[in-house]
């Protein structure tokens, strides 16, 4: 068996437009993610009791359950309550979802482990507890957040392939429904890995980018 | 400028104040009064409550009992007041605790910027002047690990300072530090005093006891068993406890 190379080049278009709607669903997820996951965190650590609990019980659900049954939950669970979105944007609910609740237990345990000193000192200053956990001690726990949070990001883009249960139009959808119009396999799954590689690939080297400039 | 303290107005009050952690009684009605532009040092075994009493007055710790005024005002524990009164009070801690991602010059402007409202240039020239007076004005760009734990801890000093605070609290500010350190910190905080600057010390540093305070606090089992002026401290210790410390501390 040789390495059909023309049904190779042949895919490659729609799989690109593909790729396209995976980087588009990832990034929103992971901007929207990443951008609800700090107040969340601090919410968890020193809002008041009701808030506390009810954070943390959503990270202990959604953290117990796989991803896609919090698709499917969001697929159906929407349009229940009246919202109704189009398969990207359940796609996207779902990812930032997901990848917020990791996020807030990765924000959570990073400041925590800063010590005491750093909340006293900053309470002794006169700063309120919100501001000191916003202003002072997570923009110092970065460099601890920033690798573990890039896994948990890398997870959540490589979740996007379950989107195809719901008809989105990613790499995972596109490429079983271009294997069983075209009966060719190894091509397009090998096409299929490399897309991936390469957008996780980037989150990876903007994330060690980041580190370096958290470095100094 | 060394004020009178007989005359001046009382800056802080503590009455029966009581904290308990768990079933250990860390502060067993205390009750001390101090005066604007005093210095206070307070001495006594570890585990007598001398950290837990600082940390009482800005409210790191909060009182099971008894109440505390500053300024004749007793402060609520709406959270408004209490960082009111943080703002007031200058807090050096024994493990220096600068923001380690902080420039020297950002970690002394970071509170009056973000809580007083002060435009940078304002604030960046007050720092610089604070660091003239701890003698680091040439490290103002550097990163609190890159400097000494004495460099780190006076610019702790500068940060609180920068806030234009009524007191200062030292919380064992030269414990953690190499002995030939101790003496630079020991004389900032020598020159603050002289400058008038009210001022409570928890230390084990009887030579800077001896030199700095108006009166020394000795405590015992979480109450203040002795208080005296140096001279009188030292020479005829007002406790048995406080004598049988004494030798313990000067002994060698």
């Amino acid at each position: 068996m040789s390495f059909d190379w023309k049904a190779f080049f042949e895919v490659m278009p729609q799989l690109l437009r593909a790729a396209v709607v995976t980087v588009e669903v990832s990034v929103l997820s992971l901007a929207f993610a990443c951008l609800v996951a700090p107040p969340l965190a601090i919410a968890r650590m020193i809002g008041p009791w009701p808030v506390r609990v009810l954070v943390g019980a959503l990270v202990e659900v959604v953290r117990g359950i796989p991803p896609l049954v919090v698709i499917a939950f969001v697929y159906f669970a929407l349009p229940a309550i009246g919202l109704v979105f189009d398969g990207f944007w359940t796609g996207v609910t779902a990812l930032t979802v997901v990848g917020a609740v990791y996020a807030v237990e990765i924000v959570r345990s990073s400041i925590e482990s800063l010590g005491r000193g750093q909340r006293e000192a900053a309470l002794a200053l006169g700063f309120p507890l919100w501001r000191t956990y916003l202003e002072l001690l997570l923009p110092q726990a970065m460099k601890r957040i920033l690798p573990p949070l890039t896994n948990e990001l890398a997870n959540v883009i490589k979740a996007s392939a379950l989107l195809s249960v719901i008809s989105v139009h990613e790499i995972s959808q596109v490429g079983h429904s271009l294997i069983f119009e075209t009966f060719v396999v190894v091509e397009i799954i090998i096409q299929m890995a490399i897309l991936y590689l390469i957008i996780v690939g980037c989150l990876t080297v903007l994330s060690r980018a980041l580190e370096r400039r958290l470095a100094h | 400028m060394p004020t009178d303290v007989n005359v001046a107005p009382a800056l802080l009050s503590m009455r029966g104040v009581v904290k308990r952690f768990g079933a250990f009684t860390a502060l067993d009605g205390v009750e001390l009064e101090m005066r604007k532009g005093e210095r206070l040092v307070i001495c006594g075994p570890s585990g007598s409550g001398k950290s837990t009493l600082i940390r009482c007055i800005n409210r790191l710790e909060e009182p099971d009992g008894g109440s505390i005024s500053i300024e004749g005002r007793t402060v609520g524990r709406g959270s408004a007041e209490l960082n009111a009164l943080r703002r007031r009070i200058g807090m050096v801690f024994q493990q220096f605790n600068l923001f380690p991602h902080l420039s020297v010059i950002d970690n002394i402007t970071i509170a009056p910027r973000k809580l007083l409202g002060m435009a940078r240039a304002e604030a960046e020239a007050k720092a610089t002047a604070l660091l003239e007076r701890v003698q680091l004005a040439d490290q103002a760009r550097k990163l609190p690990p890159q400097l000494s734990g004495g460099q780190q801890q006076r610019v702790a000093i500068a940060r609180a300072l920068a806030m234009d605070p009524v007191l200062m609290l030292f919380d064992e500010p030269t414990s953690a530090l190499d002995p030939e350190m101790i003496k630079e910190v020991l004389d900032v905080m020598l020159e603050l005093g002289r400058q008038g600057m009210s001022m409570i010390v928890v230390t084990h540093e009887m030579g800077f006891a001896r030199r700095a305070a108006d009166r020394i606090v000795f405590m015992d089992k979480g109450r203040i068993v002795a208080t005296a002026p140096p001279e009188e401290f030292f020479s005829r210790p007002p406790h048995p406890r406080l004598q049988q410390f004494l030798d313990n501390v000067l002994g060698h």
